[in-house]
């Protein structure tokens, strides 16, 4: 097993938040499963612009690893017009001149917003020809923002990322304050933009991403620009950490989002694609971490339900390759630390004067544990430092890291407990869609998708892919066979497989370039 | 002959008759091997051979599509290769054998069953391949790779005839593609078989796809071989006809044959396949001969669920006639779930949900019609009228038993009804299919005026008058996400941002459904089908965006349209119309880009929002931003 050093914990990275450095050291800093992978992306196409208009490098160019720096906008005028903004229904309601109309709801507005000090809304005025208008497009505006988080605070609704200055970060505002405080922007995003940075596509990414995601001109960005007026910054945002300098889990991810780019879909239509890949390149980035820290040689495996209507092998096969695969990162979590007790160091720590200092202070360093201010610690044995230390790291873990692949796979669409009471990897039609767009261009052989898929993802889902499980016992041919079987039904009444005889289909792409009308 | 007490005296039964006394045993046996038996062996034309020669009995008559465009292509002047591909059992070894014995080969020298076999046919060598998938590896390659150097240098001294499955063909092909000329006639005969058609312009090639004819216009076809067979003359003799109630596959046989109703079974089974192969599904000729035979011979308590004439006497004996229905056989209800799953037709008709669907009408007259005098002339004429299959002793105690409430009658009856309703889908007369909504009988309600559609659009003529206003509705609910009235044109509305968004507010354009300034919404013949056309402006650069009209499509319009949403198959239309409404979108701002409305007037930005007025038409309202 090829084990890449960890890149060094950046010096610019705020500790004072994190009680150890080991869910952070193995996946990097951070990935949470509260932000969705929509709210993901967004905090990447955040970060893409806000480098790709200010970095002293332009977008998706590290020079060195983790230095990131970045100054987001915050759009706070827009933000407040869209989602904290429940004044007008009530004006249009009392009626009046435009003119009573205009001030009525400004008086009010003004008074209410958030995270604006002196707010001034007299420009709106004259961009609309009647308050009615106005209210019209606020109100298109709204059931176009994404429904990634319905009943959160408004400061974490977003509007549908149009263009650049539609592009802003998640903020905590309170009467007193407004501050990042990472709960739905938790830098997973930055994990995502660091690995396209770090992908061997890059380059011809930048492009891409520049002219579809940032195109000042775009209609509705223009509309946006309109409401918010001028663009409005946040503060510099440090502290981006992405352990691993190379891997080929950042290759895919990139090939993925370059093959969506790259279809004759509509910019705003290939989001919802890159979303879902994304989360599927994240969530295979966890496991593949966490095996390779555990020292298994393979990547991750998933074994995929095509959704039966009756229960089948597969569904049970499913869900333990899901609840396989769910155990992993904990797994790995307890092994990165018991890997310390290997160490000839720790050997030394435990036959020296001081064995209880010395394996403090060897957790200190590799671990950021314990705190040397507290006394508690120091009673323990180094076995139950360790102990202790395991403990509780799963603690925290499981509040959120730990959840990541749960969370995740439903979201994206893959994982699901539909019919059954145990979660499995059981795909949407979205998602499939997805898979489809990304992976195949023009035509492809059924057979040969099913290859592709578990080759490039992991995916297990006909018998040809399913040999492990068919020799040792699990399931027989015929399931998987039937499986695979589905799967060719659910594309074709998708419109993307054309079966040209029981021996013969093709899965296709209704959005590659050449069959594009 | 010796009468036997233990039996229902009803029947005048004899002891079964030896197989001496079954004239028929042979050809009906032979028949049998058609069906849904393990032992298929019928698909394969060198086991039909054997066992005809055995059997002296005169071959089935396949359709030979292609016999005629084979042997003109061999015998003209500039023959060009041929490849015959599609699935096992749908004619191509049969072809080539033709083929070989209309060039002058022999039957003997072809039953020596060489897998490469070469006749010299006048003016070049004929290779025959019947199969290529019985060469090994190292063989089709080497074998391919001359036929492909042959094709590429324009050879005249050699030709091909090859057949192999589609699968086979395109592995073969691809594992062959060592040298330039193999990789050129691999993507030729890859994008042959992907595109449909039958020459390449630059390669003296043509392949003949069985994948592409229609199993709705083999049907009648096969029909004609099976029913008028010579075998059949057999039976005349047979004592077995004049038994019990008669014998079942005797009485199967006149029923497909149809001659007192106008052939009315076939035309119903004939239907239901021209609508699965407008949902995609596809036919080969030996599925058809399967479902013939299993119509004839089905029967659930008989060894492999079919009938020998052997057996016959024993279903004869025990009084389960009517247990052979050829409604309930036509959905392979005589045989086990799991044996039914492996048989594609069976597994296509299924989908029609015959016999769990239903209407209200029909139900009545089934379940109440035996004492509602209103009903009682309907329930004689649909089921006393037949009373081997319909009104039997046995259908109407259960239905007693259900309506006097009696303990676990249900279950029973139930099933009694799902036989019923599956023998009126087939033979509910024309007269009464309107009145008693045959087609409510199949999930696809609206099937009827599809066909109609399908039929006379087809040959040139116009959609039957409602159907399409009815799709313009269904779409434009569709692409508004508001219950909107219009239905003489096209609303196309997005939602601003990504198009899976349930809603779609801003208008980007309409299209007039009649002719109007070059715009126009037609139903237009489609390959094998219909496809609804969309014709933007009269420039021709901008193609008509067309939507294939499959059935379900169809199905999930007109309830759309009707104003339901069937949630069973909505979402995989529902995608399926949104890349429709996406390509639109596209050709309308191609249209307005040629217009030259694309240059932004200065600052300014118009929106058109979709609202819904008080006749549940959708208008526009325009609103104008001043960017600063």
């Amino acid at each position: 097993m090829n084990q890449q050093s960890l890149l060094p914990r950046p010096a610019s990275l705020d500790a004072s938040n994190l009680a150890f450095w080991i869910d952070e050291a193995i996946w990097g800093h951070r990935l949470h499963d509260e932000q969705n992978p929509w709210l993901c992306v967004l905090e990447f196409l955040g970060v893409f612009a806000a480098e790709h208009q200010q970095g002293e490098h332009g977008a998706l160019v590290e020079v060195e690893p983790n230095r990131l720096s970045y100054t987001p906008m915050s759009q706070l005028r827009l933000r407040n017009l869209l989602f904290n903004n429940p004044h007008l229904a009530a004006v249009q309601a009392e009626g009046g001149t435009e003119e009573a109309q205009w001030n009525a709801w400004r008086e009010r507005m003004e008074r209410g917003a958030g995270g604006i000090p002196d707010a001034n809304f007299s420009y709106l005025r004259e961009r609309f020809r009647s308050f009615g208008d106005f209210v019209a497009v606020v109100q298109f505006l709204r059931a176009t923002a994404l429904e990634t988080n319905s009943n959160k605070r408004w400061s974490s609704k977003f509007v549908f990322p149009f263009g650049p200055s539609a592009l802003y970060e998640d903020l905590n505002i309170s009467s007193r304050s407004t501050t990042n405080d990472r709960r739905f922007f938790a830098r997973t995003g930055e994990l995502l933009y660091l690995m396209l940075c770090r992908s061997r596509s890059a380059a011809e990414l930048r492009e891409r991403i520049a002219t579809r995601f940032l195109d000042e001109t775009a209609p509705y960005n223009r509309l946006v620009q309109a409401l918010q007026g001028e663009d409005q910054r946040s503060g510099t945002r440090p502290g981006a950490y992405l352990p691993y300098r190379e891997l080929p889990d950042y290759d895919r991810l990139a090939e993925d989002w370059l093959a969506i780019l790259s279809r004759a879909l509509p910019t705003y239509d290939a989001l919802p694609h890159l979303v879902a890949i994304t989360g599927l390149n994240l969530i295979l980035y966890q496991l593949a971490r966490a095996r390779s820290i555990l020292e298994l040689d393979e990547g991750p495996t998933l074994v995929v339900e095509v959704v039966s209507p009756s229960r089948t092998v597969l569904r049970d096969l499913s869900a333990e390759s899901y609840a396989e695969n769910n155990s992993l990162p904990q797994q790995a979590l307890d092994r990165y630390i018991l890997r310390i007790t290997e160490t000839e160091e720790w050997g030394a720590a435990l036959i020296s004067g001081d064995p209880r200092g010395e394996a403090r202070s060897l957790l200190q360093q590799h671990f950021d544990w314990p705190d040397p201010d507290d006394a508690d610690e120091r009673r323990h044995m180094p076995t139950e430092l360790v102990e202790e230390l395991i403990k509780r790291a799963r603690t925290r873990h499981k509040q959120h890291v730990g959840k990541f692949h749960g969370t995740w796979g439903r979201a994206i669409g893959l994982a699901s407990r539909r019919a059954s009471r145990r979660t499995r990897y059981a795909p949407t039609d979205a998602l499939l869609k997805s898979l489809v767009i990304g992976c195949v261009n023009g035509r492809m052989e059924f057979r040969d998708f099913l290859a592709l898929l578990h080759a490039r993802y992991g995916l297990v889902i006909g018998d040809q892919q399913a040999q492990n499980f068919i020799e040792r016992g699990a399931a027989d041919q015929e399931a998987f066979s039937n499986n695979a079987l589905r799967l060719e039904e659910r594309l074709t009444s998708l419109g993307l497989l054309r079966r040209l005889s029981d021996s013969c289909a093709y899965v296709v792409n209704p959005f590659s370039i050449e069959s594009a009308q | 002959m010796e009468s036997n007490p233990s039996l229902d005296a009803s029947h005048s039964v004899s002891t079964p008759p030896t197989p001496a006394h079954l004239p028929a045993a042979r050809w009906i046996g032979f028949l049998r091997k058609y069906g849904p038996i393990p032992t298929n062996d019928n698909m394969y034309d060198e086991v039909i051979q054997r066992s005809m020669a055995g059997g002296r009995i005169p071959p089935i008559k396949l359709p030979e599509l292609y016999l005629d465009a084979l042997l003109e292509n061999f015998r003209s002047l500039e023959p060009r290769s041929a490849i015959l591909t599609g699935t096992a059992g749908d004619g191509k070894t049969y072809h080539c054998r033709r083929v070989w014995l209309a060039l002058g080969g022999s039957d003997a020298e072809w039953n020596l069953g060489h897998k490469v076999q070469r006749l010299d046919a006048g003016a070049y060598e004929l290779i025959v391949v019947k199969d290529l998938s019985e060469l090994a590896g190292g063989e089709s390659e080497r074998l391919l790779t001359q036929m492909a150097a042959d094709l590429v240098g324009q050879r005249t001294d050699r030709l091909y005839l090859v057949a192999a499955n589609h699968g086979q063909l395109l592995e073969k092909w691809k594992a062959a593609g060592s040298t330039p000329e193999a990789q050129r006639v691999a993507s030729a005969v890859e994008e042959l078989l992907f595109e449909g058609g039958r020459s390449d312009a630059t390669l003296p090639l043509r392949l003949y796809n069985f994948g592409e004819q229609s199993g709705a216009e083999m049907l009648p076809w096969i029909f004609e071989a099976v029913l008028k067979h010579p075998g059949w003359t057999q039976c005349e003799e047979c004592v077995l006809r004049t038994n019990g109630a008669g014998c079942p596959i005797w009485e199967n046989r006149a029923r497909l044959l149809g001659e007192d109703d106008e052939t009315l079974f076939q035309r119903r089974l004939v239907a239901l396949l021209e609508l699965a192969e407008q949902n995609g599904a596809h036919f080969p000729v030996r599925e058809l001969l399967l479902l013939t035979s299993n119509l004839l011979l089905g029967h659930p308590d008989v060894p492999e669920d079919l009938l020998t004439c052997k057996r016959v006497g024993e279903v004869q004996a025990r009084g389960t006639e009517s247990r052979a229905s050829p409604y309930r056989n036509a959905f392979g209800e005589n045989l086990t779930p799991r044996s039914r799953e492996g048989f594609d037709i069976f597994r296509e008709l299924e989908r029609f949900g015959i016999g769990s669907e239903t209407s209200n009408r029909v139900d009545s007259v089934l379940v109440y019609g035996g004492d509602d005098p209103d009903l009682r002339p309907l329930y004689e004429q649909l089921l006393l009228a037949d009373p081997l299959y319909g009104g039997t002793a046995s259908y109407q105690e259960a239905r007693r038993s259900y309506l006097e409430g009696e303990e676990n009658a249900t279950p029973g009856f139930l099933n009694a009804l799902r036989a019923q309703r599956q023998r009126l889908f087939f033979t509910l007369p024309d007269k009464l299919a309107d009145e008693l909504a045959l087609w409510n009988l199949t999930v696809y309600r609206h099937a009827g005026p599809y066909l109609d559609m399908v039929r006379q659009v087809k040959v040139g003529g116009p959609p039957p008058r409602g159907v399409l206003p009815l799709l313009i509705r269904g779409l434009n609910r569709i692409f508004t996400g508001m219950l909107a009235r219009n239905q003489d044109e096209l609303v196309l509305a997005t939602s601003g941002s990504h198009s899976q968004s349930k809603t779609s507010r801003l208008l980007d354009a309409t299209v007039s459904v009649p002719r109007e300034r070059g715009e126009e919404v037609l139903v237009v013949p489609h390959g094998r089908g219909v496809a609804l056309s969309v014709q933007m402006t009269r420039d021709p650069i901008i193609l008509p965006v067309v939507l294939p009209l499959t059935l379900l499509r169809f199905e999930f319009l007109c309830r759309v349209a009707d104003g339901a949403l069937p949630s069973s198959f909505s979402l995989e239309c529902y995608e399926d119309l949104l890349a429709f409404k996406a390509k639109l979108l596209r050709a309308s701002e191609q249209r307005r880009r040629m217009d030259g409305e694309l240059v932004v007037s200065g600052d300014d930005l118009v929106l058109r929002f979709v609202e819904m007025g008080p006749d549940g038409r959708v208008t526009a309202r325009r609103v104008e931003v001043f960017v600063g």
